[in-house]
């Protein structure tokens, strides 16, 4: 933490410098906007943590958490077909949550293959688009009311997700995002006869991202000359449209998770949760993707 | 109790809610189908300049012989009939019950290939095959022979083998007629092996925006090269059917001092085809380049060869290709 506080300063220091020793260099609105969002992402995403009381550490217990599971999809994407694409989608997922009083803090990696299929072609088998769908997730939240019976968390998270769209006639299409998202977390802990339980639901908002997508509309698509140094050199920055901004409103994603978890051996819970993603952008064409997932798991004491 | 029994209650009302949020953008009918061919056309086929087509004209002209009452069969007629216009090899419309084409290209030609010929007085049985079918290969006297009949095939590398096999000949005679293309790396493979050194062979622009004139600076590409070239006479067969990835191979053998081509114009095809689909599941593809030559010009419609060489019916009788027959005679004069 201290040395991302140095280097941010550092990097200021020195701006200032060059500013006194060489005349100001007019550069582009979007670099600046990555750099800043960039700084201020990760200023944000760690102010919580600075702020975070002793107490709380010492109560924190920590969890290993394993679970897999299956759902379904619908896909639109414009760039690679008019049609939409609908199926099923399943695959595991992985993540370490610390819990404490008064603030939670989680790390999460999840994937999910997805099998699709679109209403002009529901009897060819082989015609199914696939999708991969990886998701890792940072998440700080800390608690904002007094109800014993509805504590209520926020937060920020840091999401990052690739998502890669496979038609079978046509390219590799997709989306790759990472954001600084507000976050928000309601438990409720009650019991059955001795069984502990807890009934949570959580959502993600991001506001502010960086993506990257592919521009097959008007590019090389790959692969196409491997072989041949002149596309390789610039095979990746033809093939896909450059780091760029978007905000809540250029780039949507909401995510949310109910979760019911039941307490088993020792502190180890049992846990079901039902998460439900919609992706909405127009980068460079309409897209949206929409996945219903219902995921079994083990939450491990540590 | 009754408030937590509303949150299981809640995701089992919203299980699967994402069919609600996402459909089919438009309804599919043959109107809908029609407007999203004609403007996916419209924003990203790269010849209507070079070929001087009023695209809007057609819309004009088509667009009322479409009605949603129509069936599958008159409006896949219509569309293929407002295709043929664009004169294009590489513009096809696929269904389950058809596909089109445009050939004219090579049938207001004369074919000069016949593969019968080849195969019953020059090969004879005595051809070797690589592994996949890439080349077919003979040596004819103190020349090698080989024929290249796809650029779609595998094991294009094994073209070492068959180098190996023509160490001693006087020169190589490589036969692309009827070569409809391929994946033009394997054409690169194979120009590899004649080119001394490292050149520029085209220029590609590709579209760049949704207006009929939108490119990129033109790409250079590249031909590679290998360690031990083939150095001596290499003649290069060509007809109105060698096209696309094939005329690629030609474009990037003209460029190489000791290569000659040999025979018709080829077919063109110069535009890397782009595929995309229908509401009603029909596939239609179509060029979203354009090649230019190092010197600039557009290869759309074909590369000229330096030698203008028809297969002539007497020698046909007589059991002769004259191309490969020309192609033996240049060989052993040089």
């Amino acid at each position: 933490m201290f040395h991302i506080l140095c280097f941010m300063f550092y990097e200021i220091k020195d701006k200032d410098f060059k500013l006194h020793t060489a005349p100001p260099v007019l550069k582009p609105q979007k670099d600046n906007f990555v750099r800043l969002t960039l700084r201020w992402s990760i200023l944000l995403f760690l102010l919580p943590l600075l702020a975070k009381p002793q107490a709380d550490t010492a109560s924190g217990s920590s969890f290993l958490l394993l679970s897999a599971g299956s759902g379904s999809l619908a896909t639109f994407d414009e760039m690679m077909s008019p049609l939409a694409y609908k199926g099923i989608v399943y695959g595991p997922s992985i993540g370490y949550a610390r819990e404490f009083q008064r603030s939670f803090f989680s790390i999460g990696l999840q994937y999910a293959y997805g099998k699709t299929k679109s209403s002009a072609h529901p009897d060819l088998t082989r015609l199914k688009a696939t999708g991969h769908f990886i998701e890792i997730a940072f998440s700080y939240l800390r608690k904002s009311n007094s109800s014993k019976t509805w504590p209520l968390y926020l937060g920020v998270s840091w999401n990052s997700m690739l998502n890669a769209r496979n038609h079978p006639w046509l390219y590799v299409y997709g989306e790759m995002a990472t954001g600084i998202c507000a976050d928000l977390l309601m438990k409720r802990p009650f019991s059955i006869g001795r069984h502990g339980m807890q009934i949570s639901y959580h959502a993600t908002l991001p506001l502010a991202n960086l993506i990257v997508v592919p521009s097959y509309a008007y590019s090389p698509p790959e692969p196409f000359q491997d072989q041949n140094a002149h596309y390789r050199k610039g095979k990746f920055r033809r093939g896909l449209k450059s780091l760029e901004p978007a905000w809540a409103w250029d780039f949507f994603r909401f995510q949310n998770t109910f979760a019911l978890e039941k307490e088993i051996r020792g502190c180890n819970r049992l846990f079901a949760a039902y998460d439900f993603m919609l992706l909405a952008h127009n980068k460079p064409e309409k897209v949206r993707v929409a996945k219903s997932f219902v995921r079994i798991g083990l939450k491990v004491c540590l | 109790m009754k408030k937590i029994l509303c949150l299981p209650a809640l995701v089992f009302f919203l299980a699967s809610c994402e069919r609600l949020f996402i459909k089919d953008e438009s309804e599919n009918t043959p109107v809908n189908n029609f407007e999203i061919l004609w403007k996916d056309f419209d924003e990203n086929y790269s010849f209507f300049t070079y070929k001087n087509i009023n695209w809007d004209s057609l819309h004009a002209v088509y667009r009322p012989q479409v009605g949603n009452d129509m069936g599958n069969e008159e409006l896949f007629t219509v569309f293929d009939e407002m295709l043929f216009h664009l004169r294009d090899g590489h513009v096809n419309l696929s269904s389950r019950f058809n596909t089109t084409r445009y050939a004219q290209y090579f049938l207001q030609s004369p074919p000069n290939f016949d593969y019968n010929l080849l195969e019953r007085h020059y090969f004879k049985n005595q051809e070797r095959i690589t592994e996949g079918g890439a080349y077919r290969y003979l040596k004819m006297d103190s020349i090698g022979y080989i024929y290249v009949p796809s650029f779609a095939a595998g094991n294009y590398h094994y073209i070492d083998l068959v180098l190996d096999h023509f160490s001693e000949v006087k020169g190589i005679i490589v036969d692309v007629r009827d070569n409809g293309g391929g994946d033009p790396v394997n054409a690169e493979i194979l120009a590899a092996r004649f080119n001394v050194e490292g050149r520029i062979y085209a220029h590609w622009l590709w579209k760049d925006g949704p207006g009929h004139d939108d490119f990129t600076d033109p790409i250079p590409y590249g031909l590679g090269t290998i360690d031990h070239p083939f150095l001596k006479p290499v003649v290069v067969l060509t007809n109105r059917s060698t096209f696309s990835a094939a005329n690629d191979f030609v474009l990037m053998m003209d460029q190489i001092p000791h290569v000659t081509i040999l025979g018709d114009t080829t077919g063109g095809g110069g535009g890397v085809p782009y595929t995309r689909e229908l509401l009603n599941g029909w596939r239609y593809r179509f060029s979203r380049t354009i090649t230019l030559s190092p010197s600039g010009e557009n290869v759309e419609f074909g590369i000229p060869p330096d030698w203008v060489v028809n297969l002539d019916t007497a020698d046909i009788l007589e059991g002769k290709d004259t191309m490969i027959e020309t192609a033996i005679d240049l060989i052993g004069e040089r």
